[in-house]
């Protein structure tokens, strides 16, 4: 499985992959971890490759993060609402009328900042027990 | 990640976001000043807070994430339009960016940040309360629901409060080609970030999936001719107005503490740079340099074989190309070396920036009108020297606005318009970097300052009469000059200008002093461009070579025997009437061997005349041998504290010498006979 994660912080992105490749241990998961440092290069990447996993932190300078998921889910061709994916919100608190929209969208888990391994493999193992609709994985 | 290593990837990281949200806290204030609002920079400030929150939190820098969060919910509500932006907030936002600043400095000291200061803000964020604002639906607006679905809470309050105010809201579609949306996203964006507010781009595809789709929502009072003109050539195929044109409705002002600050317009800051930046450790950019050095010693070492190649006879032939081969490659040497430098270079806007919030600050709380002027933030310095630079700007700058310009009052009545000047201009200059700070306040006034020194016994009654003006003024320099009290009531200079001269120095450069009572004051530092690479000039002395790095240099002169002197049983040289200290290396150094002895020569060797910062002296050396450019290497630990030597570089050949610390070794002259370095030329020989 590919696994993207987007943040513009360096140092995020580095504690969200050490994370992540955590749970994917713990799950028994072979993930394949990429990262975009903005919005932009996130499209970029969603648009050109398969990503099945995706962990998306909200405020960035660039494109916002809702807008990256709204991309996500429109490139699947997916109902709003219906879930991505795996689409793992990363954010520090924000307001619920976000972290709803995040859920309309497709989000399947929010996972609050500072991001850890056992609160991903939570995220990741839930989903990993009721296959995603659609077509899951993007176009390769 | 190693602990320590990614301690300091924090550290970092935390810095440049402050330093992005000081900045972005500067550019709010310059809006505020031409009466604009500017919610694009409020949510740039905002997003900055939040970044840092969030990496505090996660490396459980505690007090550093508890005051970020406060911050944030204040910006929050700023963007949101719940709380309406007024100088008090603008001040305590300041306040915050300097809390990090002090937190973030305490913490690269490796000290526990103390959480009073974040306390006493954190208090006074308590007391701003928030106005709620009902929000109104976005659902009136011409647009897809998907569209809608993706809007965040600030997207739909900008979209909403565009509205109420009668700025009609646009969509601009523009389809941009797989291979290249980066750029022209970029394109587009700031094209249209210079007619009206950019509130979202939204993304999608088509079903090919060789576009990406953009839906820019625009607020803009241009007609539509005008985002026509100024975004259908790069890319954007439809304009539309998606707020009813019939929009008449204002909703009744919400009930809130002072008027919200009308904004027509304004350039919003675009799309921040893309990915096309790396962060890298300076070490690396070190190790780069003294790979490069190696690399000009293999050179020498071919020039030499080449040469002696052209000795042999049947080789000539060969020896020329390769004479060639090696022009070339020396030529792709210097090349890499300007390259790996251009690397280093930072322009100094960042500083100017800081320089500007400094100025702000200290203008507010000393109620003093004060016009900024900054020139040349385009130029580039060496990212190790502007960081050392921060500090002695910001002294010199508080200093001007404190003790240089004076009251309203005190100008309109010495005939001068009651805002005070400062100005701040950076230019290159050669290889160096010439930095000037000049206020137009009340000037260094000579008689005060010879009194002080006097009292202060800085100097002494016989030497002070036949003083210049310059070294008069460059008594302000001097440790122990004043004190803050005596010199806001006299001189209206001098508190700790010695730190000034003591951080200027240990990045090799000069600073300089010159004033006009009652008119101004100027300071000049100049600073070589950077410290990796240095010219030097390859100088022998007392025997041995030593590299001198010319930017201490200030001219090179031969020396006649005639042109000594002794003054109180220190030697001198005179030069064009002025008595310079001489220094002799063998001396210094406490060699042993005797200096060569040219009993009947006239003309004993040249004179170096150094300088660090406004002091000046005269280094005797026999002869000089070359100039180039060097790498400065470290001695080991057993050799690095050997006072004078800066470091070791290689000529070539094989050979290592010296490279002498002109600061250095001027403070030790200094030292040894007080503060006063220059003696009147008049002076009959002791």
């Amino acid at each position: 499985m590919r696994a993207l994660i987007v943040d513009d912080s360096p140092t995020a992105r580095a504690l969200a992959r050490v994370a992540l490749e955590e749970a994917a241990d713990s799950l028994g998961l072979t993930l394949d971890v990429d990262e975009a440092d903005g919005g932009v290069e996130a499209l970029r990447m969603l648009a050109t490759s398969s990503i099945e996993v995706l962990i998306v932190d909200l405020h960035m300078p660039d494109v916002h993060g809702l807008e990256v998921l709204n991309f996500w889910r429109r490139r699947l061709n997916q109902a709003v609402g219906a879930p991505l994916g795996i689409a793992v919100v990363v954010s520090t608190e924000v307001s619920d009328r976000d972290r709803q929209k995040a859920a309309e969208l497709g989000a399947s888990a929010f996972v609050p900042k500072p991001v850890s391994g056992p609160a991903f493999s939570a995220a990741l193992s839930a989903l990993l027990d009721t296959p995603p609709a659609g077509d899951g994985g993007g176009t390769p | 990640m190693s602990n320590d290593r990614s301690q300091r990837e924090f550290l970092a990281e935390a810095a440049e976001i402050i330093e992005t949200l000081q900045g972005g806290l500067v550019r709010l204030s310059e809006e505020r000043r031409r009466g604009k609002s500017a919610p694009g920079l409020l949510n740039e400030i905002f997003r900055g807070a939040h970044s840092l929150k969030g990496l505090s939190g996660m490396f459980g820098a505690d007090v550093m994430a508890r005051l970020a969060h406060q911050m944030e919910t204040l910006l929050d509500g700023m963007r949101l339009g719940r709380l309406v932006i007024n100088d008090e907030l603008v001040s305590l936002l300041y306040d915050c960016a300097d809390a990090f600043s002090g937190l973030l400095a305490s913490m690269q000291q490796s000290r526990t940040p103390d959480p009073r200061i974040v306390d006493v803000l954190v208090e006074r964020i308590a007391h701003i309360g928030q106005a709620t604002v009902v929000t109104t639906s976005t659902s009136e607006l011409l647009l897809p629901e998907e569209a809608l679905s993706s809007l965040t809470e600030y997207e739909e309050h900008r979209l909403n409060d565009n509205r109420s105010r009668g700025i009609p809201l646009y969509r601009i579609n523009a389809p941009l080609p797989m291979a290249s949306f980066e750029r022209a996203l970029t394109d587009i964006t700031s094209a249209i970030s210079g007619l009206g507010e950019l509130i979202t781009s939204l993304p999608s595809t088509d079903p090919t999936g060789d576009t990406l789709i953009f839906d820019m929502l625009v607020a803009s009072t241009e007609p539509v001719s005008a985002l026509e003109e100024a975004t259908l050539h790069l890319g954007a195929k439809l304009i539309e107005r998606i707020d009813r044109a019939t929009t008449t409705t204002r909703p009744a002002p919400t009930t809130l503490p002072s008027r919200v600050d009308e904004e027509e317009g304004a350039p919003e800051p675009v799309f921040r740079h893309f990915a096309d930046t790396v962060r890298v450790d300076i070490k690396k950019l070190d190790e780069l340099m003294g790979i490069v050095g190696e690399l000009v010693l293999a050179r020498g070492g071919l020039g030499r074989v080449t040469n002696e190649l052209k000795a042999e006879i049947g080789f000539r032939g060969i020896a020329v190309d390769l004479h060639r081969l090696v022009r070339t490659v020396e030529r792709r040497i210097i090349d890499l070396q300007l390259a790996i430098m251009q690397v280093r270079m930072v322009p100094l806007g960042q500083v100017f920036e800081r320089l500007a919030r400094a100025v702000h600050r200290t203008a507010e709380s000393l109620d003093k009108d004060v016009d900024l002027h900054v020139t040349g933030e385009e130029t580039e310095l060496d990212k190790l020297i502007v960081e050392d630079l921060v500090d002695p700007l910001m002294h010199l700058v508080r200093n001007a606005i404190d003790h240089g310009l004076e009251s309203r009052e005190a100008r309109q009545a010495a005939g001068k318009p009651p805002t005070g000047r400062l100005e701040v201009k950076a230019f290159p200059r050669g290889n160096q970097v010439v930095i000037e700070i000049s206020d137009d306040g009340r000037g260094i006034d000579e008689v005060s300052v010879k009194r002080l020194a006097l009292e202060r016994g800085l100097v002494d009654d016989e030497h002070v009469g036949q003083m210049s003006r310059r070294d008069v003024w460059n008594l302000i320099f001097t440790p122990g000059f004043s004190t803050k009290r005596e010199v806001t009531a006299v001189s209206g200079r001098g508190v700790g200008l010695d730190v000034v001269k003591t951080n200027i120095s240990r990045l090799s450069g000069l600073v300089d002093v010159d004033s006009v009572h009652g008119r101004g004051t100027r300071f000049t530092i100049t600073l070589p461009m950077t410290l990796a690479i240095i010219q030097a000039v390859i100088t022998k002395s007392a025997g041995r070579v030593y590299a001198l790095p010319l930017a201490s240099v200030l001219e090179m002169v031969a020396v006649n025997r005639k042109d000594l002197c002794t003054v109180e049983g220190r030697e001198m040289i005179t030069l064009r009437g002025q008595t310079l200290p001489l220094l002799r290396l063998d001396r210094v150094f406490h060699e042993g061997a005797e200096p060569p002895v040219r009993e009947d020569e006239d003309e004993i060797g040249y004179a170096a005349v150094v300088g660090m910062v406004q002091h000046r002296a005269a280094l005797l050396i026999d002869d000089v041998l070359g100039q180039q450019d060097i790498v400065i290497k470290t001695l080991g630990a057993y050799l690095a504290g050997v006072r004078g030597i800066a470091g070791a570089t290689h000529l070539g050949d094989h050979e290592t010498i010296l490279v002498l610390d002109v600061a250095a070794l001027m403070q030790d002259l200094i030292d040894s006979e007080g503060a006063l370095s220059v003696v009147d030329s008049n002076r009959p020989e002791a």
